[in-house]
């Protein structure tokens, strides 16, 4: 049983490693604007010179 | 009516049809965006979707007063030699081909390094490099392709992130309530004794740690605003929240580390996170619109001011006493001055809501928020910005009222029940004293903890917070939740006329004299084509001919008058005011414009105020409830005609400035009436916010409105009477969850008087309460609402 120490241990710590990614995915800003990702990923990518003569 | 072919760039009806490159575009502005577009590569923007763009507007000198410096650096996130970083707010992104076009401004200019949209605030972040482009030259190319720019002082747009740190609690929350019911699950199955305990005592001590974060976090701001409400006299549903998360958090410890037993941390863990959603959901906002708008968002941010012959542009801030200010067409006078030079044409629609522009004689005082018409004027100023007219309106009392932030309701109730509570306990405590002394203390704090109102807290974020979601799915944007109760206990509506009631910048036409040939309806359409002023534009579109282009060999515009137009073929028009084309007869009051053709009058347009459509049966539909009022900042030339409408008995009262709208309201208040005010305009603002409810119709909700307790799209004036009939269904689905979790509490009081409460049955009690509660609410006031659906009436 003694087995559980280190059990409980390791779930702790690895919800922790995900909260601490939760925390940090919200303070970059990830939560915020939730449409332009979603459409900036359908663009064409263009570069000036191409265009430019 | 005929069709008129639509715009290729922003999809509005052409009147003209300007062609190019086999495409039809409506101005020239229209045809000017399309061109820079195409010559830089950017064709793909009519792709994405259909007629995405905005007419570009007439920028002139708006943006001048980004040439100062000084001013200009407010508007930098960062700057340096050769980067400047800014954010600005577009409110004219509206789909996905403006995110596509702003996020490739680079093509543009070689200047932009990188932009960024973000679109639910409609903010673009841009850096560029100064010394190939200016924050004027960028905000000019912004206006040429339609995204005119707003720009707001700092301090305004730096509110929101106060949002991340709320999901940063609720996120730590979550999961020390998530870890701490999965350490707690031997107990709840009993099986704890079986393991050994030394296993159970360290599954107990990590609780306590994971319940630290929530103690220290959320916990905390709970208990402060309780002892807050305490020492100043006003009891709110904190105080009740607070003892009870106080009695369960000691309680817990004691039993884990004195007496190594099960605690109720997970009830204590539950019931944080509970209150947080209900927070979340409280204040879950519109975004994307402002209720806060006061007159500084109208006026601008700088003006040009005359020092030394010299021109100088200086932030409003920055106006003497006795300065000479230069105020161009279409600028708003920032202070009360007087007039020295120029043909002052004011429209002070914006202060009074009369819609007729007033011409002024030199040496006349102008008053602050009034927009001039026509040439540029020379003005000196007579007193500070702070000093003005409008702004002692502003600073009157009924701007500075502070909002609670708690339902009164509630607040009402958790009076009651925290005395309820305590009286309980008392008794209880009498009791057992004479039955089992030793058990006493145990069976006061169990009351204490199982009376703890979590339900109750949760019943008005979610009854309210699902009503609000449900009006703004009709138009009908509020600022928080808990004007819905404000909107149940009304007894007065008060309505503002002009821009409420009536159409701010349609009216009713009608054309008196003979009937116009087709080519001279071409003509009249042509001429006030050429023209920017409303009246033109609505002769206009109320003859909607498609206009042939270009044989006007002269055309003048007299600010105020009329204009003046010759065509190639000899004929020469006059359009105008009765003055304008020496017509002498009588008027009546009449707003009319005259049209004379060669010296010979044909006959004038006649433009009467037109009432929204289904006003007088929405006044019929209010008046079994609610007195009704109608102020006017007009003259009584309607008084006829509104009389008809409404019912026996409201009043209706014209020639009201701004604070006599305010002293109205400020009256019916005196005489305990509640009071809704609608209004539309910035004349309104000191209305508004007196009133118990102040609701701002808005033909585009994006557009500024003053600040309000609400933002109603136009076209939904007439549900006003069925709004206000779900608001009340909302208080009495409200008054139906507080039934409901109060006796949940009642059962928990039972386990605890008898002295039978364990950490397990607090355990299912409490989710099982929060959540039916909240469930009750979420579906009674959607029943509510599809039934209003279903009649028709939303």
């Amino acid at each position: 049983m003694e087995i559980l120490f280190v059990l409980i241990g390791i779930s702790i710590s690895m919800a922790i490693v995900f909260l601490a990614l939760f925390i940090w995915s919200v303070k970059s800003g990830q939560y915020e604007d939730d449409y332009t990702p979603s459409v900036r990923m359908l663009f064409e990518d263009k570069k000036p010179k191409e265009i430019k003569k | 009516m005929k069709k008129l072919k639509p715009c290729y760039h922003c999809g509005d009806d052409c009147h003209v049809e300007i062609q190019h490159d086999e495409k039809v575009f409506c101005c020239n502005g229209c045809k000017m965006v399309f061109e820079i577009l195409s010559e830089n590569g950017l064709n793909e923007y009519y792709s994405i979707e259909q007629k995405p763009g905005t007419k570009p507007t007439e920028a002139g000198n708006k943006y001048q007063f980004l040439e100062n410096e000084e001013i200009a650096e407010e508007f930098y996130d960062f700057k340096s030699e050769t980067q400047c970083h800014v954010t600005l707010f577009l409110p004219q992104i509206h789909c996905s081909s403006c995110v596509w076009l702003l996020e490739n401004l680079n093509l543009l200019n070689e200047g932009i390094l990188k932009s960024e949209v973000h679109f639910t605030k409609k903010e673009a972040f841009i850096s560029f490099d100064p010394n190939k482009i200016s924050l004027l030259g960028l905000t000019h190319l912004l206006d040429k392709i339609g995204y005119a720019p707003t720009f707001e002082k700092k301090e305004k747009r730096s509110k929101k992130k106060l949002n991340n740190s709320f999901f940063v609690k609720l996120g730590v929350t979550g999961f020390c309530f998530g870890n701490i019911m999965l350490l707690s699950f031997p107990e709840y199955l009993g099986i704890s004794k079986d393991v050994s305990e030394n296993i159970s005592f360290f599954m107990q001590l990590i609780i306590v740690a994971l319940s630290l974060p929530i103690l220290f976090l959320p916990a905390w701001d709970y208990i402060k605003s309780g002892y807050k409400s305490i020492k100043t006299g006003h009891i709110n549903i904190d105080v009740p929240v607070s003892i009870g998360i106080i009695t369960l958090y000691c309680k817990s410890l004691y039993d884990i580390l004195v007496e190594g037993n099960a605690s109720y941390m997970d009830s204590f863990a539950a019931f944080i996170f509970f209150l947080l959603i209900g927070k979340w959901f409280q204040n879950k906002t519109y975004n994307a619109l402002s209720f806060e708008r006061d007159y500084t968002s109208y006026f601008p941010i700088a003006v040009s001011r005359l020092k030394d012959e010299k021109e100088e542009v200086i932030k409003i801030n920055n106006i003497e006493k006795g300065d000479i200010l230069i105020i161009r067409n279409g600028d708003i006078i920032p202070v009360d001055c007087n007039l020295l030079k120029g043909n002052a044409n004011i429209d002070y629609s914006f202060v009074t809501g009369e819609s007729m522009a007033q011409p002024i004689k030199k040496g006349e005082k102008l008053y602050a928020g009034g927009k001039q018409l026509g040439t540029n004027l020379k003005v000196l100023v007579l007193e500070k910005v702070n000093q003005s007219y409008l702004t002692h309106l502003w600073n009157q009392s009924a701007f500075e009222q502070e909002e609670s932030g708690y339902s009164k309701l509630n607040t009402r109730l958790s009076k009651y029940f925290t005395w309820a509570v305590i009286a309980i306990s008392i008794i209880a405590a009498i009791i057992w004293i004479n039955i089992d002394i030793s058990k006493t203390v145990n069976v006061v704090v169990s009351i204490l903890i199982v009376a703890c109102p979590c339900a109750l807290a949760l019943a008005v974020p979610f009854t309210f917070g699902s009503a609000l979601r449900y009006f703004g799915k009709t138009g009908f944007y509020l600022r928080n939740i808990f004007t819905i109760e404000d909107m149940s206990q009304l007894t007065d509506v008060v309505f503002d006329k002009t821009g409420t009631i009536t159409y701010a910048n349609s009216s009713d036409i009608e054309f008196i004299g003979e009937e116009l040939s087709e080519t001279e309806k071409k003509e009249i359409a042509e001429l006030t084509n050429n023209s920017t002023h409303i009246l033109s534009r609505s002769i206009r579109d109320y003859l909607s001919v498609l206009i042939s282009e270009k044989t006007i060999s002269d055309f003048e515009e007299l600010v105020g008058k009329g204009i003046i137009g010759n065509f190639e073929n000899g004929k020469s028009y006059k359009l105008g005011s009765a003055n304008f084309v020496n017509e002498k007869k009588d008027t009546h009051g009449e707003t009319r414009v005259y049209i004379q053709l060669n010296e010979e009058i044909l006959g004038y347009f006649l433009f009467k105020n037109l009432y929204r459509n289904g006003v007088p049966e929405m006044m019929n539909s209010l008046k079994e409830n609610y007195r009704l009022h109608i102020l006017s900042g007009d003259n009584e030339l309607e008084r006829e005609n509104l009389k008809k409408m409404l019912p026996e008995g409201s009043s209706i009262l014209f020639n009201q400035k701004p604070i006599d709208k305010l002293n109205y309201i400020q009256n019916l208040q005196n005489d305990n009436k509640k009071v809704l005010m609608m209004g539309d305009g910035l004349n309104d603002a000191g209305a508004l916010k007196q009133s118990n409810v102040g609701v701002v119709l808005s033909e585009n909700i994006y557009n500024f409105s003053p600040a309000s307790d609400g933002i109603l799209t136009a076209e939904n004036l007439t549900l006003l009477p069925n709004f206000l009939k779900f608001s009340t269904k909302t208080i009495i689905v409200l008054k139906w969850c507080f039934a409901f979790s109060i006796l949940y509490n009642t059962i928990g009081l039972g386990f605890a008087i008898t002295g039978n409460l364990t950490p397990l049955i607090a355990a299912i009690l409490m989710p099982i309460s929060s959540i039916s509660v909240v469930a009750l609410s979420v579906f009674l006031i959607q029943f509510h609402y599809y039934r209003m659906v279903i009649n028709k009436k939303l």
